[in-house]
């Protein structure tokens, strides 16, 4: 049960790593799972199984004082920015739920943009076109304006540290969403391999046109599920893990969590304690990556657009080509430019 | 339901108690000590586990890896002779505390 290792990770987040520690951890682990399935077997449901494991856990500082382990005093201790409250918990996971569905929507616009262009390709060009950059625009524009948005989100609650109160929370709500996290994965995955479906009929049958048409939206409805369910996840596990261990993890001052710490919240990583690099390395760091983070997110849906307009409108397939593999060979160069 | 506070000074004595009928894991204890209690008292994990960490410490129960669950060895805990010399002290002195605290708080004093 993930959820329940996050959990514990968060409680043990400050503590010395040990094998001491880790056995206990570990056994406390067991402990819970134990816990939560015999909870499940009574017919409570995952979120229902965690909230009572969790609120039935008991005191970690207890243990702490038995195994005689304090937690890292270099470490903020309690955290000296503001607690995020239930509202502003709540409200950044509806702000997650919002970015997810449009950028779910927006990703899913741009093969469903292709399939209804292969549609139309055979009666009217200009209805070809028209769909083409229409749902291409609207989708590249969807995903800017979610992105930018959910920027603004996330900078808010990087503000704030999460107690064990939202911890808990978080636990309850992840566990909750973990069957449509696994329900929408596995229907994704599905309609991406049925995908070839269409094509398949289309090829056995007279229904002309249908093949690369059911292709794509059937790859853009699984795709559109895939990411939906797995940023909303995502969001969950965020508060679960908490915004101190990334602090704490860092060695940094609480108010200002490193750009690290910060694009491993990003990216949902494990805090890691070893290889912790010095502060004159972190400080060199974050700029040139955001930089360069922000020119990739626009390079290759540029690039790609270039490529379906030369191929699929003007019908040249070999500039179409040529410009991706240019686009590839000046990636470096370009990006690098901006990074200096 | 008890809470750990009203009955801390026993939680050793407890689980000394389960394991003198015979080797046990984490969970399996805790659920012994609720079923023994019909839910009366429900021991807290970290409790449970402070106490093991104590106990063992202590040289009155070893811990020693069981069967694989959940992709490991689970940890199985036995009594050893001064863990049940213990029980046995403690159980001597429950029974002196326990007149003791009657004498007291019984209502129909």
């Amino acid at each position: 049960m993930e959820t329940l290792e996050i959990y514990l990770d968060g409680l043990f987040a400050r503590v010395p790593n040990t094998p001491a520690t880790q056995k206990a951890k570990q056994d406390l682990l067991d402990l819970m799972m134990d816990h939560y399935h015999e909870e499940l077997a009574k017919g409570q449901s995952e979120a229902a199984a965690v909230g009572l494991v969790i609120s039935e856990f008991g005191d970690i500082d207890e243990l702490l004082a038995t195994l005689e382990v304090t937690p890292d005093e270099t470490a903020p201790a309690a955290p000296a920015e503001p607690v995020l409250s239930d509202e502003e918990a709540t409200a950044f996971w509806a702000g997650t739920e919002c970015f997810a569905r449009y950028l779910a929507l927006g990703i899913a616009l741009i093969p469903a943009g292709i399939g209804v262009t292969a549609w139309f390709s055979g009666t009217s060009d200009t209805l070809a076109a028209l769909s083409f950059f229409g749902c291409t625009a609207l989708g590249v524009g969807l995903i800017i304006a979610a992105s930018l948005g959910y920027r603004d989100i996330v900078r808010h609650v990087r503000a704030y540290a999460t107690d064990q109160h939202i911890r808990d929370l978080a636990a309850v709500e992840a566990a909750a969403y973990s069957r449509p996290h696994l329900i929408g994965l596995v229907g994704g995955i599905m309609m991406c391999i049925l995908s070839v479906v269409p094509p398949i009929v289309d090829n056995a049958g007279n229904h002309q046109g249908v093949g690369p048409l059911g292709f794509f939206l059937f790859v853009a409805v699984g795709v559109y599920f895939i990411v939906y369910t797995s940023i909303v996840a995502g969001g969950f596990k965020r508060l679960l893990r908490g915004t101190e261990s990334f602090a704490a993890d860092a060695g940094e001052d609480p108010t200002t969590p490193s750009a690290q710490a910060m694009a491993r919240a990003a990216r949902h990583e494990r805090p890691r304690h070893a290889d912790r690099p010095t502060r004159p390395e972190r400080a060199e760091r974050p700029a040139p990556q955001t930089t360069r983070g922000g020119l990739r997110a626009f390079y290759w849906p540029v690039l790609t657009t270039l490529f379906f307009l030369f191929g699929f409108l003007v019908q040249e397939w070999r500039i179409a080509i040529f410009i991706l593999i240019v686009g590839g060979l000046f990636e470096r160069p370009l990006l690098g430019r901006q990074k200096r | 339901m008890i809470s750990s506070d009203g009955i801390r000074g026993y939680n050793d004595a407890i689980i000394l108690a389960v394991l003198a009928a015979g080797d046990s894991y984490g969970y399996q204890i805790a659920h012994e000590i609720r079923r023994r209690t019909q839910d009366l008292y429900v021991i807290r994990e970290t409790t449970l586990y402070s106490a093991f960490t104590r106990l063992t410490k202590a040289g009155y129960i070893t811990a020693y890896p069981g069967e694989i669950s959940y992709g490991r060895p689970r940890t199985y805990y036995h009594l050893t002779p001064a863990g049940q010399a213990y029980l046995t002290a403690k159980q001597a002195e429950w029974h002196q505390v326990q007149r003791v605290v009657t004498q007291f708080l019984t209502e129909d004093e």
